[in-house]
């Protein structure tokens, strides 16, 4: 009956509109794509095995979470709190590397979060990386940037694309349990942006050329976290410009190499304890060796890195959300006017339901896509949809913090204007929150062009 | 070196407000959705423990917890400090989940128990009190039942070659650096007059075949985070979950006598809300109001 009745009422329309309204007035609403993603429940598998279902099960609530989670939680949030929180006030003001608590947060596993101990890395999950980035930035959002690049961005493509050789090289030293010839950690950076494109990573100018047994790089890289304190970057040159983004390649370039060198510090809004510059590259050579994975894969390596940084940035994000939060909130329980600590005004409950509500769900999102990539699903969606939401929570977050605190809120005496312009980037980097509404759009049309 | 036990206690976390519940009685404390976590000054003992450990190669740190299941998670923390297994020994519900149930001696009685079960325990390295109930007295009761060396409110440990420990304690007054020496034959301590220094005492714990019992106290050391790859083996190591009633089979003790609380709470109350101040218009009213208080002469 369903079916004649839509083809009465849109017969009007041409047959194809109406054959597709009919076949969705006809579907049963459970096959439709957005019923079955990333949502099964336990109950829905049919699997007797205990330990699929185990490994099938969502956590939602800090509750919930394994002994060993809630154990990276409590150390991350104590840590941030006793060494992060007091001082990043001081190094954002003095664009200040903050050197000793990175070294801590190296000693303590933070920098090879995710990689194996046969490299020194401390073995945890994509939930755990995303727990520690929600408390080490709720202490210090430029400590939380240093860490994430350095873990998603520069340590992921060498685990998941390089040879061993690579990983000994370039992973191994630089999990945070070693130090150069000069005492300093080893820290890395991510070179893909470039002064012509940003968002349009597949037009990259940067130029590879096969010599021999070396290939020759030349570009300049922009935007580049960690830049002055790295010993090592991934750079993703054009190796056949015919070919297009199929044509990029990614390489680990040594930055003691001839011919690299720095731009000069960018000056930024926010995250400004960490440092931001160009890489140039004037003819420096590396070993052919230096390639990660295959000829032509660049793209896809990139895509894929990013996938995992955005649960990183989105972590970083609810961090900095979550910081705004407290802080708000434990000025309107203190501040009083017209007679009464402002929390109990109706204005200012709003506003921390507000911030409340964004906050608890771009947490899901991230966790849900951190458990995805744990559970070996493909996540790409599910990432961008947190890092969209976090990046949007935190500058929501901030915004309404600062209007909490009304003056308060705009002098440095309080952290409110700090949270609000190290927010602003979480909406920028790793994927605009434009180009995460693509991925996504892209992704849910893809998946509905399949039935139809 | 071969066994230091280290005894843990999970209590209200100290950054935690505590509120008075009248509805459990003249001694009730809240405890519903109130934040859990390992005493400080166990953490510190904990820490000690593993800095000996690092310093004696081959000595194993044991943590062992009295309490309902919740205290896994308090013996997991202290695995991922570094200690190598944990004991934990399971109350119901009902008993410890509330402090003032079981009681130091209790806690001392099985402590001993424990001790002389797992042999070998070179030392006993205790917080030297609790945040909750603050009594302060299982370490020494050990100490008195094992018949064993005790040094308490310990701000340094050091391990001589011979097994014997030099302890610094806090004391309230100046003191006098004494060598004490627990003689198996004759116990007798040995006082000798040295330098004097502000606030601390030094006391020598001689081996004597009983492990010296040790409580810590602020100033020893500055516990540790531990480190990710730390909290990932924790997993890894062992704890022996007993039930408090198989416990105390084991060991011989009467369940009766261990539950029965050798003092009774007579009553928990919060300390009267902070009065407002007086503004007072000089320096001679101030003088005047307190002498009158009685607080200046």
């Amino acid at each position: 009956m369903r079916l004649s009745l839509a083809r009465r009422f849109h017969s009007k329309l041409g047959a194809p509109a109406a054959a597709t309204r009919a076949a969705i007035a006809s579907s049963n609403y459970s096959t439709l794509p957005s019923h079955n993603r990333g949502t099964t429940t336990p109950a829905q598998h049919h699997s007797s095995n205990l330990s699929s279902l185990l490994s099938s099960r969502k956590y939602t609530t800090y509750s919930q979470l394994p002994s060993e989670h809630q154990m990276v939680y409590e150390m991350c949030r104590k840590f941030a709190e006793e060494e992060l929180m007091p001082n990043a006030g001081k190094w954002d003001q003095k664009h200040e590397f903050p050197t000793d608590a990175v070294d801590k947060l190296a000693e303590l596993g933070l920098m090879g979060i995710n990689c194996s101990s046969d490299h020194n890395g401390s073995e945890l999950d994509a939930l755990s990386y995303a727990i520690a980035m929600e408390e080490i930035s709720r202490g210090c959002a430029s400590v939380g940037v240093i860490m994430s690049a350095h873990n998603s961005l520069y340590l992921y493509p060498i685990d998941a694309f390089g040879s061993d050789d690579l990983k000994e090289r370039y992973i191994t030293p630089y999990t945070g349990h070693e130090r150069d010839e000069n005492g300093r950690l080893n820290i890395g950076c991510f070179g893909l942006s470039e002064p012509g494109n940003g968002s349009d990573a597949g037009a990259a100018s940067t130029t590879a050329k096969d010599d021999g047994d070396e290939w020759i790089i030349n570009g300049t890289k922009a935007w580049i976290t960690n830049a002055h304190e790295a010993s090592a970057a991934i750079v993703f040159a054009t190796t056949d410009k015919s070919l297009k983004h199929k044509g990029i390649s990614a390489f680990v370039v040594p930055m003691n190499a001839p011919g690299f060198s720095l731009g000069a510090k960018e000056d930024k809004l926010g995250i400004r304890a960490s440092s931001t510059s160009n890489l140039i590259m004037e003819n420096v050579r590396i070993p052919k060796s230096n390639l990660i994975g295959q000829p032509g894969e660049g793209f896809k390596i990139a895509m894929q890195t990013l996938d995992g940084g955005r649960i990183g940035v989105a972590g970083q994000a609810l961090g900095i959300a979550s910081a705004s939060i407290d802080c708000a909130v434990k000025y309107a329980l203190e501040r009083n006017a017209f007679g009464k600590p402002i929390a109990q005004l109706q204005s200012i409950q709003n506003k921390i339901s507000q911030m409340t509500v964004a906050r608890d769900s771009a947490r899901l999102l991230t966790w849900r896509a951190a458990q995805m990539k744990d559970n070996g699903e493909k996540y790409t969606r599910e990432a961008a949809m947190a890092k969209l939401a976090a990046s949007e929570a935190a500058t929501m977050c901030a915004h309404q913090a600062i209007q909490i605190l009304g003056g308060m809120g705009y002098v440095t005496e309080m952290p409110a204007e700090r949270y609000y312009r190290d927010a602003r980037i979480t909406e920028i980097y790793e994927g605009t929150s434009e180009v995460q509404h693509l991925v996504i759009a892209g992704d849910v049309l893809k998946e509905y062009k399949q039935l139809y | 070196m071969r066994k230091i036990l280290v005894p843990i206690k999970r209590v209200i976390d100290y950054a935690q407000k505590i509120r008075v519940d009248s509805s459990k009685g003249p001694q009730g404390v809240q405890l519903k959705n109130v934040k859990m976590s390992m005493n400080p000054f166990c953490e510190i003992a904990v820490e000690e423990a593993i800095q000996l450990k690092e310093k004696n190669k081959g000595a194993e740190v044991v943590a062992i917890s009295v309490g309902p299941k919740q205290c896994t998670e308090t013996i997991r923390t202290a695995l991922a400090m570094g200690a190598d297994r944990g004991i934990h020994i399971e109350t119901k519900p009902d008993v410890r989940g509330d402090y003032v149930d079981l009681q130091p001696w209790a806690i001392a009685s099985l402590l001993k128990g424990v001790v002389e079960k797992e042999d070998a325990v070179d030392l006993v390295l205790l917080g030297k009190q609790s945040i909750d109930s603050d009594c302060g007295q299982t370490g020494p009761l050990l100490a008195g039942l094992l018949n064993a060396p005790q040094a308490t409110f310990a701000a340094n440990i050091e391990r001589g070659d011979d097994g014997s420990f030099t302890v610094e304690r806090e004391t309230d007054t100046e003191s006098v650096l004494i060598s004490l020496s627990n003689n198996k034959s004759a116990p007798s301590f040995t006082w000798q007059n040295s330098t004097t220094t502000l606030g601390t005492e030094t006391i020598k714990l001689n081996a004597c075949g009983k492990p010296a019992v040790i409580t810590c106290d602020l100033r020893l050391n500055t516990p540790r985070y531990p480190t990710m790859p730390n909290i990932m083996k924790a997993k890894k190591k062992p704890v022996n979950t007993i039930s408090l009633e198989d416990m105390v089979k084991e060991l011989g003790l009467d369940l009766d006598e261990v539950l029965t609380p050798q003092n009774e709470v007579v009553e928990v109350y919060e300390p009267p809300p902070r009065k407002e101040g007086e503004t007072v218009g000089s320096i001679d009213e101030l003088l005047g109001k307190l002498k009158e208080k009685g607080l200046v002469a």
